[in-house]
């Protein structure tokens, strides 16, 4: 019995290295050849930490409007300098081009290079070109301006301040806003390392 | 039963499935102050856990495991592109790479490159390359083209885990244009044509995903060459545009590399043969220097130098480099026109990773500007037989490290200009005979209008703006030199005489050199660098020379190993002026009387030089001015119905 829990405790343990050292190698540099095949179906890599595709995931495909959908959150300090790209109208305004960054919605072009704007949705439009029509992002943006000046962060103890600083980022947001947090939870990452 | 377990938990993405994180945020902090950290991006939010619902239990999750983490930040950005370069290349951490690796999108700079390397787009699935066909022509469309989901890069076994990675970069994607060193970001009005090559990545470990912290799995092949950096000081800075520091370390090649890259690349200094990255070098690529890019010093000169980038067809190759020269520059794409020949004997070199020969040869031939197709002829030679077809396909590679000594002090005149450069290394350069074994060049020179001008020049083809002014046998057992005589150039330190202008007039220019290797099959290389140099045009007016400031230039190399000429020619005496022998060549395309004679200025015959029958041929004649007083003579040819005439100036 005791060489058995030593066993599946072992087990337990190897294999998260295991999963973490996928880097040994899926592609033999010089040994693999894809040729012209247009999906390569199995993969053991679909991204890291975060996926890196929404249309299969290990050979199966996802729902037609699968997307790894974000949140793009502007932040100033109170007496941040106002510029001309970037003023302190009010609370929300944010960047002049905060509209102009991410598609809302997913778009079903068959041609991933012309899906999104690559001036008006740019991010949707760069990971869909880098990963030749494989990964929809999406999302919304967000501006806040916090209450107080940057001196106020400044003079928090090293450690409380980003803590501070993103409290305040995220009271703001809900303060401001009706965001659909929910929205923003639709990937789940499944292993033995994983903790929440 | 085990490796069943690990498949089913290979499978760690699943959705739709809710887990209380939110998935990813892109935090973007206008400014660096109120205590933020003092840098532009970072893969964490930083702080802690937060429930942003309690209704529905979602946190904003930044103490976890990486797979948890609710999402990035990014700092000070610019504008726009800043926020994409930044953000994506945080992001890039979770989707691709924990660390940062070498000449791709998760380099150390935050997204100076925007695009994923052949590499990158290999390991996550995007791209699926082609084995390359030895023997034959592989044809290779744009790395970013639309054709299809599986990409254009070629891929060149060399051992099990060791390859070479081709991608043909026309950058049909904007995303794809943004590169590292000055390839693609120098000139304010691009046109995005900077950079645009055939790129070859040397993979020397296999391909592998994740990446560790300090991973270097991959170098880039320059085309501009591989050399030894030595340090030479520092020099001073434009504090207008590089706050921080009145001066900075500047460098010099010492010597060409004919061998793989022996710098060894490092994630924080990633010395590759041309291209490469210096820690916080590149995420402020519009225009923004407030970290460390590109500096000009020692004569560099760009569009505007508070700009990144060096445009070297301004500048000297012989002259010093910053640290961001020397890392990299637009040079360092193969292209038809400038480099074509990636060989065992061309600099850098196809040898693999323990410096071994691999017989790898690839040659760049042509590119299709209609489809962005490019044609690539790849070898592998396995014996002397094989070697030998292939040398007898390719032409040699360019030649390399040619530089000027201004003031040689020898030759013809007390100083002259002098060139040198490495010998070529192909087998097939070898010229052997019964007395000597030499290899045989091509000396091109170009001269400016004035010396306020610099000479006639181009990235592509510079053949078209150069003049060929000499063929040279060397012998293999020298270091190739060359001593400018020809025509009518000196070296800037030669004692000027007491002469008036007009007639005879000593103009400053500039004059630059490029070398050609010429192999046994009378196949050419491309032209090397260029090196430039002050000296003197000397003519009868000093005021501006026809045929782009150097007047008629003299075709002395044509002679030596043409066959029969197809037209009548005299060529400009050399060196002219002269003191007081110069050499007159003529080329006779078919049998006649020729008569060849000397006149002074006024007309008056001074010596018959030819005046006999000849057969079809190119000649040359030494003519002897030491009876004479200095000034202008002409020399006239007469042959049949062809009548030419040329001025020389005795000097003495």
């Amino acid at each position: 019995m005791k060489s058995v829990k030593i066993l599946i405790l072992s087990l337990l343990v190897l294999i998260p290295l295991k999963i973490n050292s996928q880097n040994s190698l899926y592609d033999k540099c010089c040994l693999s050849n894809y040729s012209n095949s247009p999906l390569v179906i199995n993969s053991p890599f679909d991204g890291l930490y975060k996926p890196n595709r929404t249309d299969t995931l290990y050979g199966s495909p996802l729902p037609y409007d699968a997307s790894f959908r974000i949140l793009i959150i502007f932040v100033q300090f109170k007496d941040d300098i106002s510029t001309s790209s970037w003023p302190n109208d009010n609370d929300t305004s944010g960047p002049t081009y905060k509209d102009s960054l991410i598609s809302n919605l997913k778009n079903f072009n068959n041609n991933w290079w012309d899906a999104y704007d690559s001036h008006t949705e740019p991010i949707s439009d760069y990971w869909l070109e880098l990963s030749r029509g494989r990964f929809h992002i999406t999302g919304s943006v967000y501006s806040v301006v916090l209450d107080s000046n940057a001196s106020y962060y400044a003079s928090l103890i090293e450690w409380e301040r980003m803590k501070i600083i993103n409290e305040h980022i995220w009271i703001k947001l809900n303060q401001l806003y009706s965001i659909t947090w929910p929205d923003y939870d639709n990937w789940s990452y499944n292993d033995a390392t994983k903790k929440i | 039963m085990i490796i069943g377990l690990i498949m089913m938990l290979q499978k760690k993405f699943e959705y739709p499935v809710e887990d209380g994180n939110i998935d990813f945020i892109y935090k973007i902090h206008k400014y660096i102050r109120g205590g933020l950290p003092d840098y532009h991006g970072a893969n964490t939010l930083g702080g802690f856990n937060y429930e942003v619902d309690p209704e529905h239990s979602k946190w904003i999750n930044v103490n976890g495991f990486a797979q948890d983490v609710s999402g990035i930040s990014c700092l000070q950005p610019m504008n726009k592109d800043e926020v994409m370069a930044i953000c994506s290349h945080e992001h890039g951490h979770f989707t691709f790479a924990g660390g940062h690796l070498t000449y791709g999108k998760n380099v150390y700079g935050l997204g100076a490159e925007l695009f994923y390397s052949p590499y990158e787009m290999i390991a996550s699935n995007y791209m699926y390359p082609r084995i390359a066909n030895f023997g034959e022509t592989n044809y290779l469309g744009d790395f970013s083209s639309r054709n299809n989901q599986s990409g254009e890069i070629i891929k060149i076994p060399i051992s099990d885990n060791e390859c070479f990675l081709l991608s043909n970069r026309r950058k049909v994607s904007d995303y794809d244009r943004l590169m590292l060193g000055d390839t693609a970001i120098i000139n304010p009005n691009n046109n995005w044509d900077y950079g645009k090559g055939l790129y070859i990545y040397h993979v020397f470990d296999s391909i592998q995903v994740p990446m560790g912290p300090y991973s270097t799995p991959q170098d880039m092949e320059c085309a501009d060459g591989l050399f030894q950096w030595d340090t030479n000081g520092r020099a001073a800075v434009d504090l207008n545009c590089w706050t921080g520091q009145p001066d900075w370390y500047v460098y010099k090649k010492s010597h060409v590399i004919y061998s793989n890259d022996p710098s060894g690349l490092t994630s924080q200094s990633l010395i590759g043969d041309g291209l490469s990255l210096w820690y916080f070098t590149g995420y402020n690529y519009l225009n923004y220097p407030l970290g460390l890019p590109k500096m000009h010093d020692y004569g560099k000169n760009s569009h505007n130098n508070c700009l990144f980038g060096t445009d070297r067809i301004f500048t000297n190759d012989k002259e010093l480099y910053s640290k961001f020269d020397r890392d990299g520059d637009r040079y360092d794409a193969w292209n038809v026109g400038y480099n074509e020949i990636f060989s065992p004997f061309s600099s850098p070199s196809t040898c693999d990773k323990s410096n071994a020969y691999t017989g790898i040869f690839i040659y760049y031939n042509s590119l299709n500007i209609n489809t962005n197709e490019a044609a690539i002829d790849i070898y592998k030679s396995t014996d002397e037989t094989s070697l030998n077809n292939i040398l007898e396909l390719t032409p040699p590679s360019r030649p390399m490290g040619l530089t000027v000594d201004t003031c040689f002090a020898g030759g013809v005149d007390e100083y002259a200009i002098k060139l040198e450069w490495n010998h070529n290394k192909e087998p097939d350069m070898l010229r052997i005979s019964d007395e000597d074994v030499k290899k045989r060049y091509n000396v091109f020179r170009s001269v400016s209008v004035n010396e306020n001008s610099i000479p006639p020049d181009t990235f592509f083809y510079p053949e078209n703006k150069y003049v060929l002014i000499k063929t040279v046998d060397i012998d293999t057992s020298i270091t190739p030199f060359f001593l400018d005589t020809i025509n009518n150039i000196k070296s800037i330190c030669v004692y000027l005489p007491d002469v008036s202008c007009p007639p005879i007039c000593y103009n400053k220019v500039n004059i630059r050199y490029r070398v050609q290797a010429v192999d046994i099959y009378d196949d050419v290389s491309r032209l090397s660098d260029f090196v430039q140099t002050p000296g003197f045009r000397v003519d009868s007016t000093g005021g501006t020379p026809e045929d782009n400031g150097i007047g008629e230039m003299p075709r002395g190399g044509k002679f030596l190993h043409s066959d029969i000429p197809k037209e009548y020619d005299l060529a400009q005496n050399y060196p002219n002026p002269f003191n007081p022998v110069t050499k007159i060549n003529y080329a006779i395309p078919k049998s006649g009387f020729v008569t060849l004679k000397i006149y002074d200025i006024t007309g008056r015959e001074i010596k018959t030089l030819v005046n006999e029958l000849k057969q079809p041929g190119y000649y040359t004649i030494d003519f002897n001015g030491s009876e004479l007083s200095s000034g202008v003579y002409f020399c006239r040819i007469v042959s049949g119905s062809f009548v030419s005439v040329k001025r020389m100036i005795l000097i003495k």
